[in-house]
């Protein structure tokens, strides 16, 4: 922080620096549950170790290829997932999640504390695009694309995460549009009220004032060779919304010990990571003939 | 002058009584020992008539007078003593007569130091007889009610030579007496001092300006919050900083009072010094438990810090280079001694020596350099009317700039941190009756914070403002019933204005120059707080006291009401002599809390008040002690606590108050506490080597529902162990050592016990740039380890000189006398931890010149 630069001109003047006698005891480290259940996609799981504060995981091979992976649906045991490489473990079935079912997972290794968590497939959010325009916007001297984003809420607590892409000219493949290219007219993604990552690419909101309802979002991105715009927008379990959202503030806050580590959200009984469920419908917009 | 048989009918023609003819001075005849014969002494006397019935005296009655000359006042009350003859001067005569009557007569007065005309704050004024009294209040102004008769009385303050005064009560009195100091800081046998003192339990504990200016701290510097950190319950903050935790509370729950004027930000310099400059005290007193009604505004402690009147006599005043800082402090009669000044004022100095020099060694197109000063001004003006209407003033003013400065011959990039208070109150203090005593006071308070960052080189430009703004207006009456009985009540109207507006950023296009992102959060509060209170202080026979109050507020913020009702009780029974027990319960109410993410006492600390969605913060604090005076010696007081704390805030877990992105009321968290602890302090209060030792074993705790999964977590300053020893040696008149030491359990902090990995490149599409493969961090607990033990020794030397017009004082001494490391902060390599220590070994060196 910059006020801690009050500091400087003491510690300039008067400060020491020393070593402390001090050992922290040593902590049993913990197994560690990345994965995602997509609509799309066959059951995939990362799993690694924790390391010591004071280490590197990613300095020391964190992965553990060695662990026993089970895949539970509503209690019962579907299958042990396959060990890949790089503590990749993937269905052998190609089974792929289903809405309504609680898939768990329950990791054993013998150097670590067993480890369960568990998620779901949540439904699809209906959504489209329309209403769209294309603008001059004479103060910065460029044309603008305007869309609207509807979104169909369902009724309950729903979670969304969503981002946009854009191909652009000459680019074989699209790019994430950040906050600086994109301009979201809607009191939804006020700055206070909402989360994003620290480079802007996605967003992380609630259907606080729209539960079971339609709401409709104004889009606003600069043309800069467009040919398409996507939007990807996931309707997201809770737990993996406060994972993001921990996540997000995680890399926001300095993590020196001046002040506390931030905490980032688990759902991993035991153990860290993060078990989520993300069902994602994508909204393409070509840019054809808007002049 | 023949004796006149007295004619009765002349006691009832009393006018005005004249001194003069009492205290007309007589020359003891050690010839003549019996009553009569004193009595033809006075009759001699050439402006004294004396009248009396023979029948109605003893007057053949031996009576020894020691002394070689008394007035006759004096002698009347030595001759008379305890009998029922009276003495009274009507018109030109003085009648003795038989006493019959058995009304009450207010014996009331002010106590002041002999040399500056200093009201004696606290001084003690007691009945030798049966050993009851009163305490002197803020003005020295003190009632006592007595029946017709004579009494030997004595006025007691530490640091001065006490006075017993034999006075006859056949009318109301009124007595200024002044008290000459001792030299010492030596307390004196007070007689009835159990019965009287309102500073025997560690609730309550007092501090003259000698004893704060006898203890040298940082730098040679006398500060009376570092003072208090020796002081059972209180602990100090990060190293060397003037920050105070009370019984378990935060740094934003003590109220410093400085003359009634409330200061938000005490401390210059990180908080190395405290804003107070020390010559400008009176007396300092800390409360911490059986508050009294009067107090309102913050949850664990009130300081309140009386500045001097100034010297009524003479002009006078002290000159004094540190190491640091240059200060001064004037004092002096106004308007023939009606009236008073005091004005004090203090300065660093290295920066005044630092630009010439960055200039000769860099040149001045470019160079590159840092800056920081400190200042504070406290003047205060007094203006007695008459004997019962007195007017004061007092302006209060501290400032801090920090420049850090870059230029070269292509840019110039600066900082600018400025910040300071500014303080003004004006009083009127009346005496409508000797019973009533009524202060209006109106305050007007401000704390500003500025900073200014331009970067030529980024085009970053940046101007933020923050800080409180408080307007105050109050009056506070004390009504003496009776010697057992005194109420005190008032009311109080506050304007708080309140703009936390952290920081506001504007960014410029390279090139055009124009702004691409601002981002500014212009909230402001108000608060607009009543309150009203009743203290009812009864002193009960056999040594039983009860104080009970009753404080009530509304505070209204965004037009929404919050109000409280806020009991206070306090009990103590005198279980000897010398000895006593004592309980309170305390409930305070505070509409305001302090934010702040790092231990230090800095500008960007934010004040914020309650809103519709942060409740007030409430405190139930339940206390009990034990006190008694050993051989007038040793005092050793014990006293355990439990305290509870509701809607406590702290910044949320994963929020930074500095972050842009949000308002700070979403970053902040409201929960619980609760602290408990015993308190020891043993006093040593006279002979060569006087001072105290204390011992304080505490525990405090919160719990935030959102913060350590809602488990509860040691308080970052939850410090078990604490002991503080300050000693005071004097080894000459003019030759005193000083030595402080404190051991405390160390900071508690939260260390990352595990790193792990993200979501990783397999789900990258969650994840963005860099972070798909940077390492998380987790621990189990908040706050489980602790910073090594701190401890330090300070030691210093005073050598006094004194000369025809001028006392000089050369203070010598070391902080840290035995280099303890003792880190600010501590950061970790590869399990190795590593602490930063900011104080080091010290030595300074001070010249005083007072004159």
């Amino acid at each position: 922080m910059k006020h801690i630069s009050f500091l400087l001109i003491f510690l300039l003047l008067f400060s020491c620096y020393s070593e402390l006698d001090f050992e922290f005891p040593e902590k049993d480290q913990k197994i560690v549950v990345n994965s995602v259940v997509k609509s799309d996609s066959i059951f995939k799981v990362r799993i690694a170790r924790s390391y010591p504060g004071y280490e590197q995981s990613l300095l020391n091979y964190p992965y553990l290829d060695d662990a026993t992976v089970s895949l539970y649906a509503d209690g019962e045991k579907l299958e042990v997932l396959e060990s890949i490489d790089w503590g990749i473990y993937r269905s052998t079935t190609g089974i792929k999640p289903q809405e309504g079912v609680n898939y768990s997972l329950e990791v054993e290794h013998e150097n670590f504390e067993n480890v369960k968590t568990s998620a779901y497939l949540p439904p699809q959010t209906s959504t489209s695009l329309s209403n769209v325009t294309k603008t001059y916007d004479s103060s910065a001297n460029g044309y603008y694309f305007n869309y609207t984003l509807n979104i169909h809420d369902a009724p309950g607590k729903n979670y969304y995460w969503l981002k946009v892409k854009e191909l652009k000219e000459g680019y074989g493949d699209t790019e994430d549009i950040d906050q600086f290219n994109l301009t979201i007219e809607d009191e939804l993604f006020d700055y206070k009220k909402m989360v994003y990552s620290d480079y802007d690419i996605f967003y992380v909101f609630e259907d606080t004032g729209f539960d079971g309802k339609s709401r409709s979002i104004k889009f606003k991105s600069s043309d800069e060779g467009t040919q398409y715009i996507v939007v990807e927008f996931h309707n997201i379990t809770e737990d993996f919304y406060l994972y993001m959202k921990s996540i997000n503030n995680f890399y926001s806050v300095s993590s020196s010990t001046k002040n506390d580590p931030p905490v980032i959200y688990t759902n991993v009984e035991k153990g860290f990571g993060i078990f989520g469920g993300t069902h994602v419908t994508y909204d393409t917009l070509y840019i054809i003939n808007l002049d | 002058m023949g004796r006149v048989p007295i004619i009765p009918v002349l006691l009832f023609l009393s006018v005005l009584t004249h001194a003069s003819e009492l205290d007309s001075l007589i020359i003891i005849n050690k010839n003549s020992t019996t009553i009569g014969g004193y009595l033809d002494q006075i009759d001699a006397l050439e402006n004294v008539h004396l009248s009396y019935k023979p029948e109605d005296i003893e007057l053949y009655k031996h009576v020894k007078i020691e002394t070689d000359s008394v007035t006759v006042n004096q002698l009347l009350c030595k001759l008379f003593y305890k009998s029922d003859i009276f003495y009274k001067k009507v018109q030109k005569q003085i009648i003795l007569y038989k006493n019959t009557d058995k009304s009450k007569y207010a014996v009331n007065g002010k106590v002041f130091d002999s040399e500056t005309q200093e009201r004696l704050i606290g001084a003690a004024i007691v009945n030798i007889e049966n050993n009851k009294g009163v305490i002197a209040n803020a003005e020295g102004y003190f009632l006592l009610q007595l029946k017709a008769g004579y009494y030997k009385v004595q006025i007691a303050y530490i640091g001065y030579k006490p006075v017993i005064k034999t006075i006859l009560v056949n009318e109301s009195i009124y007595l200024d007496i002044d008290l000459y100091p001792s030299g010492t800081i030596d307390e004196v046998r007070i007689y009835g001092e159990e019965a009287v003192s309102d500073h025997n339990s560690n609730m309550k504990l007092n501090l003259p300006s000698k004893k704060i200016n006898q203890l040298p701290l940082s730098f040679g510097e006398t500060d009376v919050l570092k003072t208090i950190q020796f002081l059972p319950g209180v602990q100090a903050g990060m190293e060397g900083t003037s920050g105070i935790y009370v019984r378990g509370g935060d740094m934003g729950q003590n109220q410093i009072l400085l003359d009634g004027i409330p200061i938000y930000h005490a401390g210059h310099m990180l908080g190395i010094f405290s804003l107070i400059n020390t010559s400008s005290i009176q007396k300092a007193t800390l409360v911490k438990g059986g508050f009294p009604a009067k107090y309102g505004g913050a949850a664990s402690s009130y300081l309140n810090v009386y500045l001097k009147e100034g010297n009524k006599n003479k002009h006078t005043g002290e000159f004094s280079a540190g190491l640091l800082t240059l200060s001064g402090m004037a004092e002096g009669p106004l308007s023939g001694g009606q009236g008073s000044y005091m004005i004090s004022a203090r300065r660093t100095w290295l920066d005044l020596l630092e630009i010439p020099i960055v200039v000769a060694v860099q040149g001045f197109d470019d160079r590159e350099y840092a800056s920081y000063y400190f200042g504070d001004i406290q003047t205060k003006i007094t203006r007695k009317i008459n004997d019962k209407n007195k007017l004061a003033f007092n302006i209060f003013k501290s400032s801090d700039k920090y420049k850090n400065l870059y230029r070269d011959y292509n840019s110039e990039s600066k900082e600018v941190f400025k910040w300071g208070t500014t303080a003004a109150s004006f009083s009127w203090i009346c005496r409508p009756t000797v019973k009533q005593q009524v202060n209006t006071t109106l305050i007007f308070h401000q704390y500003k914070f500025a900073k200014n960052q331009d970067y030529d080189i980024d085009r970053i430009s940046a101007n933020n403002k923050a800080g409180t703004t408080n307007l105050i207006l109050k009056s506070d009456v004390e009504y003496f019933a009776s010697n057992q009985i005194k109420i005190d009540y008032g009311a109080e109207i506050k304007y708080n204005l309140y703009n936390p507006n952290v920081i506001g950023i504007v960014n410029y296009n390279l090139e055009e120059l124009i702004p691409v992102q601002r981002i500014n959060i212009p909230i402001t509060y108000i608060a607009t707080i009543g309150s009203i209170y009743s203290d009812l202080n009864y002193k009960g026979e056999k040594g039983f006291t009860l104080n009970l109050g009753l404080r009530a507020s509304t505070c209204i913020v965004d037009n929404k009401t919050r109000s409280s009702i806020q009991p206070r009780i306090f009990v103590r029974q005198k279980t000897g002599k010398n000895s006593s027990v004592f309980a309170a319960f305390d409930r305070t109410v505070q509409y305001k809390q302090l934010l702040t993410t790092t231990r230090l006492t800095i500008p960007t600390d934010l004040w914020v008040p309650v809103t519709d969605k942060i409740a007030p913060l409430q405190s139930n604090q339940i206390s009990a002690g034990y006190h008694i005076n050993l051989n007038n010696k040793y005092r050793l007081t014990t006293e355990t606590y439990l305290k509870q704390l509701f809607n406590c805030l702290d910044i949320s877990n994963n929020s930074d108050l500095f972050n842009l992105q949000k308002q700070w009321t979403e970053k902040v968290e409201t929960g619980s506490g609760r602290a408990y602890g015993f308190e020891l302090l043993v006093e040593k209060t006279s002979g060569k080597i006087n001072g105290w030792a204390s011992y304080t074993n505490s525990r405090t705790f919160r719990t935030f529902k959102n913060i350590n999964q809602g488990k509860e977590y040691p308080y970052r300053f939850d410090k078990p162990h604490v002991v503080q020893i300050a000693a005071i040696y004097k080894i000459k008149e003019n030759i005193s050592l000083s030595a402080n030491w404190i051991f405390a359990n160390g900071m508690r902090f939260t260390y990352p016990e595990y790193t792990y990995q993200n979501l990783g490149r397999e789900f990258s599409e969650y994840s963005s740039g860099s972070n798909i493969s940077t390492d998380l961090i987790s621990y189990e607990n908040k706050n489980e380890y602790q910073y090594p033990n701190y401890h330090r020794l300070d030691l210093g030397i005073e050598f006094k000189k004194f000369k025809k017009r001028t006392f000089r004082l050369w203070t010598i001494g070391i902080y840290n006398a035995y280099l303890k490391y003792n880190p600010y902060y501590v950061e970790s390599y590869d399990g190795t931890l590593y602490g930063t220590a900011l104080l080091p070994t010290i030595p300074f060196v001070k010249y005083t010149v007072k004159y």
